[in-house]
C-alpha cells in the first residue's frame, strides 16, 4: 500500500483515498454549443496512457479534499501530487522516456480552474 | 519411543523439559525447542505422510517452511489444516497427522483472538541470521529505531545449524550477547514472527504466533496471532537462503531431504537424521553436512559429486574420515517403500552415463545449491537476474545506492515525511523523469543476496546499514561487523537442474514439485503443447502452486524449463513471487474485524423501541432498518398487509431517520442546488420544499430526494439512505474541483435529525393533537411545505411531503429527543390505530404511486424522462449537470427502457424482481436468443390494488401501455397487462386528506 501525499495533510496511506479518474479535463463553458461528439468526448473519453499520467484524487477517510496527481501508470508510483488549482512542477518536456504523445499532463489552457 | 536418533549432546532444545505428543495416534516424546519434524526423526520417524494425487509416501524432506513434503493436519490444541511438521513448535497437548495435500478445516467456532499491531520504524531488519543480527545491531548502536524480525522462535538463523566462531565468541555466546545488547536498545525484536509481504513505500505486513507453542497451556481464549503493519523508512532484507534440490528417479522417497537440513537436524535440534547417510551434491555446502554428520558418528557411507574438480580440502575432509567420493557421478535411482533403502549411481559426464553401481542407504541428502530467499525483495518490485555462477535468482542492483547518498551526513533526527522526501529524490526537482524501480529504500544483505559465506554475508549486512543511515541521516558508529573466519566455499558449484535421460516424457518419477506430485515429465507435456514462459509451465503443471509456492521447486523448474526448451535461462527468468511468503490464516488477517465488529452497523435512535416491539430488521447499507412488525405470529406478508391497510386506511408511522440529510449553506448556496438538481431549486421560498433529481453528466439518475429551504441561504437536503454518503461526496466534488468560486458548505445531518413520517388519512388528527400550537390545516399547512413547531420545549420540524400518496406529515427533532417524539406520536396516535410499519410496507406504498427507488428501479442507466418524470427537468435552466445529455441522440431514442406498472393476469402470481419479460408467446420451440424487452425491479402484492403487481423498466415502455407481456418465471411465462407506472390514486386526490 502505497503512501499519497495529500498537498493538505501529508503521507497517508492509499486507502484513505479514492480516485477520480483523469485530471485537467474542466466542464465546458457553455455545453448548449457542442455538439453531440464534442460533447460525448467531454462525458466518455479518456486517455489511457502508458506512462505518466494527470488524475484526481480525493482524501476521503481524511481532510475530503480533492487534488491533482501525476502517476506513473506503469509502477503505480505517484510522482507528485498538487491543490486544485495549481500546475504540477513537472512539464511535459521534463518526462523521460514516455513520449510527448503518450503523456496527457496539464497544459495551461487545460487547468479552468489555474489562478 | 526413545528418541534413538538424538545426540547426547547438544543443539537448541531443552533437555530436561520432555514434551510427549500424539501422532498418527501414537504417543511419542520430545524435547522442548524441538519442531514437530525433528521430535519425529528423533524417534526415526520419517514417513508422515502420502502425495496427493499418486498416493506415494512421502517424508520430511527439508528443516523449514521451505519444506514441499511434510503437511499434517493438528488435532489439537487447536485444529488446523495445512501445517508444516518442520514449522510447527512441539507444544503441550499436540496431536496431529500426516495429510495428503489437502486437510480439513475444523467446524468448531475458533475461540482464540487476533488482532493488528501498527508499528513505525526508521529501519526494518527482516531476518534474525547472522546478516540481520549485524545490521539491526550496527543501526541500534547508532540511534535508529529499529525492528528486527525473524520467523524461527530463537535468532540466530543459520548460525543455529553451522556453529562457528564469530566476534571472538561462539556463535551461541555470539547470538546471546547481540540479542541483549538490542534489547537494551531498546530494538523491536520480534521472533516467531514471518514478514509474509513487503508492499510500497516500506509496509511490510507480519504475523506473529504468539502461543501456538505454549500448546494446551495456553488459554482457549488467547491473542494467538497478531499481524504486524510495519512502516519502515529503510528495510533490510536478511531472509537467508533456501537450498535447492536435484531431480532424479524416485527422488520424494522418505529418507530423502535436503543436505543442509540436515546439518540443522543435527546441530540445532540435535537429531541424527538416519543410520548410513549418503550425500549427492553439486557443490561444497554438502560437504559440512557430511563432515557433521560423520563427526556425530553417523556412518556415511559415500558423497556422491556431480563434479569432476572439486577442492583439495573437501578431498581431504573425505579422505581423513574415510567417506568414499564418487566425482563426476550423479544418483540414478532409489529403492525402499516406507523408507529408503538403497540409492544407484552413475559416473555421468553431462551426456553418457556409466555403469549403475548400488549403495545401501536409509538417509539420502541433496544439495543443488542454494537460491536466495528473494521472495520478500520481489514482491516489493526489486528486479531479479539469473545469477550462472550460482544457479540461482539474485537480487538485481542496478544502482549502487552508497554513491546515492553518500554526501549526506549529520545525526539530527529527521522526521519521517522528511526522510520520505528523501528516499525518493524523484518529484520537484525533475532534471529527469527516472522511472520508479520499486525498491527504493529497501536493501537485500546475507545470503538472501546471494552472499552466502558468512564473512561476505556480513560485509553485506554492514554496506546494507551504513547506506540506510546515511539515509537515516544517522552518523554510522566506527563498528565493523564481527571477524569470522575466512570463506570456504570457493570451487564453483554445479548446475545440475535434472539426472536427464534421452526421453524427458518418460522422466515420471523425476519429481519437481512433491506437493504437487509434479514431474520434469510434466513439464516436457508443457513444453510439447508449446507452452514456453514459466508462468504457463507453472499453471500448466501446477508446479509452485501449492502451500509451500515452490520454494524448492520454482527456480528447478525454470532450470529445466531452459534446458528442454532450449532456451536462456537468464532470458526465460522465473514466476513472480507473491505475498504471502507463507501460509497466513483469514483468521489473522480478520483480526477483530469479525462477528459484530465485521462492518460498521448504523442503528438509528429509537432502535431500541424496535427490538422491544419485536420488529424483524433488514439490512440498508450498514443500517439496520425495520422490516415489518409482526404481530401474533404474523409472517411478512400478513404483517406488510396490515400495515399497508392502516397507511391507507387510517394512519401509520415508520421510522425514516436513515434517510441522508445534507445541511447546504452559504451565500451560493441556491446558485449551487440549481446546478446540481434537474429542477429549480434558487426559486424555492422558505418553508417549501421542492422534490429533486440529480444526475451525472451523462443524464443517468443518481439520487432524488426532498429539499428544503430553511434560509435564504441554507438549505436541507434529503437524499436515499444508501446514497447519503456518495451523494455528500458529488456534491464535494463539483463544489472543489469545478465550482471553488461558491461560496457553499456542506455537511452530513443524516444522524443529527431523526424522520418520522406519519402516514395516512388520519395522521392530521394525530398531528393536530400531538402539537396544538400547529395549524395542521391544508389551507394553513399545504402539501410541499414545513412548519416548526414544539413538543413540550423541544423544536420540531413538520413537513408535508408523501412517499405513500396518502396525506403525511414527516416529523423531524434532533436525534437526542427521538425517541421520546416517536413514543409521542404513537401515544397520540393509538386511538386512531396508528401502526408502525416497515421498509416492506414502505415500498408497496411507494410502488403503488410509481415511486422508484434510485438504485432499485433504475441502474445507472435511467434518465428522469425514462422514469415518466420530465416534469422535473426544468427547461428554463440554461445548464445544470446532465441537462446536455438530455439532448443526445442515444437520451432521445423511443426504444430506451421506460418505468411501466405490470399487474398479472393471475392476481394472485408475483412476479419475481429481476425476472425479464418477453414478448413471445411461448417458450417451446423459440429461436434462440429471445428479445428480452426488459426486466421486473419492484414487485409486491398489493392489499390496495387487489392483486400483485411490479414496476419494470421495458423497452419503449411508455407507448405500450394496455399491452400485454410476459414474464419469464422459472422457465415458463407469467402474463401481464403494462400499465401506467402509477397505479394507485392516480389523480393524486389523497394526499391532502
Amino acid at each position: 500500500m502505497q503512501l499519497i501525499d495529500c498537498p493538505w495533510c501529508g503521507c497517508r496511506e492509499e486507502i484513505e483515498f479514492s480516485y477520480g479518474g483523469q485530471a485537467h479535463i474542466p466542464y465546458p463553458d457553455n455545453p448548449a454549443e457542442l455538439n453531440d461528439t464534442q460533447w460525448a468526448h467531454y462525458v466518455f473519453f479518456r486517455s489511457n496512457p502508458k506512462g505518466v499520467c494527470a488524475e484526481r484524487w480525493v482524501h476521503s477517510a481524511g481532510c475530503r479534499r480533492w487534488f491533482n496527481a501525476l502517476r506513473d501508470t506503469c509502477t503505480y508510483h505517484f510522482i507528485e501530487t498538487y491543490r486544485i488549482g495549481e500546475s504540477p512542477s513537472f512539464t511535459s518536456a521534463s518526462l523521460f522516456p514516455v513520449t510527448e504523445s503518450q503523456v496527457s499532463v496539464p497544459t495551461e489552457a487545460g487547468d479552468r480552474k489555474t489562478q | 519411543m526413545t528418541q534413538q536418533y538424538r545426540t547426547p549432546t547438544g543443539g537448541h532444545i531443552t533437555r530436561d523439559t520432555a514434551l510427549s505428543f500424539e501422532f498418527e495416534g501414537t504417543l511419542i516424546e520430545g524435547y522442548a525447542g524441538d519442531t514437530l519434524a525433528s521430535a519425529l526423526l528423533s524417534n526415526g520417524v520419517h514417513h508422515v505422510t502420502t502425495s496427493i494425487k499418486f498416493g506415494r509416501p512421502r517424508g520430511i524432506a527439508a528443516a523449514g517452511s521451505e519444506d514441499p513434503n511434510g503437511l499434517i493436519q493438528i488435532t489439537t490444541p487447536i485444529p488446523e489444516p495445512m501445517q508444516l511438521a518442520t514449522t510447527v513448535e512441539l507444544a503441550p497437548g499436540l496431536s496431529a497427522h500426516g495429510i495428503p495435500g489437502q486437510g480439513t478445516l475444523p467446524t468448531e467456532p475458533d475461540p482464540a483472538r487476533y488482532d493488528t499491531a501498527h508499528l513505525h520504524v526508521d529501519l526494518l531488519v527482516i531476518g534474525a541470521g547472522p546478516a540481520g543480527l549485524n545490521a539491526a545491531l550496527e543501526a541500534a548502536r547508532a540511534g535508529a529505531r529499529v525492528a528486527l524480525v525473524d520467523e524461527q522462535p530463537l535468532p540466530g538463523g543459520y548460525l543455529l545449524s553451522t556453529p562457528c566462531m564469530i566476534g571472538g565468541a561462539n556463535s551461541t555466546e555470539w547470538i546471546a550477547q547481540t540479542a541483549a545488547e538490542l534489547a537494551a536498545r531498546a530494538v523491536i525484536h520480534l521472533q516467531r514472527t514471518t514478514v509474509f509481504g513487503l508492499y510500497d513505500d516500506g509496509l511490510a505486513l507480519a504475523v506473529e504466533r504468539r502461543t501456538d507453542h505454549r500448546g494446551s497451556d495456553a488459554a482457549p481464549d488467547s491473542l494467538r496471532q497478531r499481524i504486524w503493519r510495519i512502516r519502515a523508512i529503510r528495510t533490510i532484507v536478511a531472509t537467508g537462503a533456501h537450498e535447492r534440490p536435484i531431480v532424479f528417479a524416485d527422488n520424494d522417497r522418505p529418507g530423502i531431504l535436503l543436505a543442509g537440513s540436515a546439518r540443522t537436524f543435527l546441530n540445532r535440534f540435535g537429531v541424527r537424521v538416519g543410520d548410513s547417510v549418503t550425500v549427492f551434491t553439486t557443490n561444497d555446502s554438502a560437504y559440512s553436512s557430511a563432515f557433521d554428520l560423520h563427526d556425530a558418528g553417523v556412518h556415511v557411507g559415500a558423497i556422491i559429486d556431480s563434479r569432476l574438480v572439486i577442492g583439495t580440502e573437501w578431498i581431504e575432509g573425505a579422505k581423513i574420515r574415510g567417506i568414499p567420493l564418487h566425482s563426476g557421478s550423479v544418483v540414478t535411482g532409489t529403492s525402499g517403500d516406507n523408507r529408503l533403502t538403497s540409492i544407484t549411481l552413475r559416473r555421468f559426464n553431462g551426456t553418457s552415463f556409466g555403469t549403475a553401481e548400488s549403495y545401501e542407504a536409509d538417509t539420502l541428502l541433496v544439495s543443488g545449491g542454494w537460491n536466495p530467499a528473494v521472495h520478500l525483495y520481489s514482491q516489493a518490485g526489486g528486479m531479479l537476474r539469473y545469477d550462472e555462477r550460482l544457479g540461482a535468482f539474485v537480487p538485481h542492483r542496478e544502482v549502487d545506492a552508497a554513491d546515492v547518498a553518500a554526501s549526506r551526513s549529520g545525526t539530527t533526527f529527521v522526521p519521517h515525511r522528511e526522510v520520505d522526501a528523501l528516499r525518493r529524490p524523484l518529484p520537484r526537482s525533475h532534471e529527469k523523469f527516472v522511472p520508479h524501480t520499486g525498491v527504493d529504500g529497501l536493501a537485500i544483505a546475507g545470503s538472501a543476496a546471494g552472499k552466502f559465506g558468512l564473512r561476505e554475508a556480513l560485509d553485506s549486512s554492514h554496506k546494507a546499514v551504513r547506506e540506510a543511515l546515511v539515509d537515516l541521516r544517522l552518523a554510522h558508529s566506527p563498528s565493523r561487523p564481527p571477524e569470522v573466519e575466512e570463506d570456504r566455499d570457493h570451487t564453483p558449484g554445479a548446475v545440475l537442474w535434472f539426472v536427464p535421460s534421452d526421453d524427458p516424457h518418460k522422466l515420471t518419477t523425476h519429481f519437481v514439485d512433491m506437493q504437487r506430485d509434479a514431474t520434469v515429465a510434466d513439464i516436457a507435456h508443457a513444453i510439447s503443447a508449446g507452452l514456453r514462459s514459466v508462468e504457463h509451465v507453472k499453471r500448466y503443471t501446477t508446479i509452485g502452486t501449492a502451500h509451500d509456492q515452490g520454494k524448492t521447486s520454482g527456480t528447478v523448474a525454470s532450470g529445466i524449463v531452459a534446458e528442454i526448451s532450449g532456451e536462456k535461462m537468464s532470458s526465460l527468468g522465473t514466476t513472480r513471487f507473491r505475498p504471502p511468503y507463507t501460509p497466513v490464516a483469514f483468521a489473522a488477517l480478520a483480526g477483530r474485524a469479525r462477528g459484530h465488529l465485521f462492518d460498521p452497523v448504523r442503528v438509528t435512535a429509537i432502535h431500541d423501541w424496535h427490538i422491544a416491539h419485536g420488529a424483524e430488521f433488514e439490512d440498508v447499507g450498514q443500517w439496520k432498518r425495520p422490516r415489518y412488525y409482526p404481530r401474533n405470529g404474523e409472517d411478512m406478508h400478513a404483517a406488510v398487509k396490515r400495515e399497508t391497510i392502516a397507511a391507507r386506511n387510517a394512519v401509520g408511522i415508520l421510522d425514516g431517520s436513515t434517510l441522508g440529510k445534507i445541511d447546504v449553506q452559504g451565500p451560493d448556496a441556491a446558485e449551487f442546488l440549481d446546478r446540481i438538481y434537474t429542477n429549480i431549486m434558487s426559486t424555492l421560498k422558505i418553508g417549501s420544499i421542492r422534490y429533486g433529481v440529480m444526475c451525472g453528466v451523462d443524464g443517468m439518475v443518481i439520487d432524488d430526494g426532498t429539499v428544503l429551504r430553511t434560509e435564504e441561504d441554507r438549505f436541507l437536503v434529503y437524499t436515499t439512505t444508501g446514497g447519503a454518503a456518495r451523494v455528500l461526496d458529488w456534491l464535494e466534488e463539483w463544489l472543489q474541483t469545478e465550482w471553488p468560486e461558491l461560496r457553499v458548505y456542506l455537511s452530513s445531518a443524516t444522524e443529527h435529525l431523526v424522520t418520522f413520517p406519519v402516514v395516512g388519512p388520519r395522521s392530521r388528527a394525530v398531528i393536530g393533537e400531538l402539537f396544538p400550537d400547529l395549524d395542521a390545516s391544508n389551507e394553513a399547512f399545504p402539501f410541499m411545505t414545513w412548519r416548526d413547531t414544539k413538543l413540550a420545549n423541544i423544536p420540531v420540524r413538520i413537513a408535508r411531503v408523501s412517499f405513500s400518496g396518502e396525506l403525511a406529515y414527516e416529523v423531524s427533532v434532533l436525534s437526542w429527543y427521538g425517541l421520546e417524539l416517536w413514543t409521542r406520536l404513537i401515544e397520540t396516535g393509538a386511538k386512531h390505530g396508528i401502526t408502525p410499519y416497515g421498509t416492506e410496507a414502505m415500498h408497496v406504498l411507494r410502488a403503488e404511486k410509481g415511486y422508484p427507488i434510485v438504485g432499485q428501479d433504475t441502474d445507472g442507466t435511467v434518465t428522469p424522462q425514462d422514469l415518466g418524470m420530465s416534469w422535473v427537468v426544468s427547461k428554463k435552466k440554461l445548464d445544470f449537470i446532465g441537462k446536455r445529455s438530455f439532448d443526445r441522440a442515444a437520451n432521445r431514442d423511443d426504444t430506451r427502457r421506460q418505468l411501466v406498472g405490470l399487474l398479472p393476469d393471475d392476481p394472485t402470481k408475483l412476479i419475481p424482481e429481476g425476472s425479464q419479460l418477453v414478448t413471445i408467446e411461448s417458450l417451446d420451440h423459440a429461436t434462440v436468443p429471445i428479445t428480452m424487452d426488459g426486466f421486473v425491479t419492484s414487485s409486491y402484492d398489493s392489499h390496495a390494488l387487489g392483486s400483485t403487481f411490479a414496476l419494470a423498466l421495458l423497452v419503449g415502455g411508455s407507448t405500450r401501455l394496455g399491452e400485454k407481456i410476459n414474464a419469464v418465471v422459472n422457465g415458463e411465462l407469467l402474463p401481464a397487462t403494462i400499465t401506467n407506472h402509477v397505479l394507485f390514486d392516480q389523480e393524486g386526490v389523497r394526499r391532502d386528506g
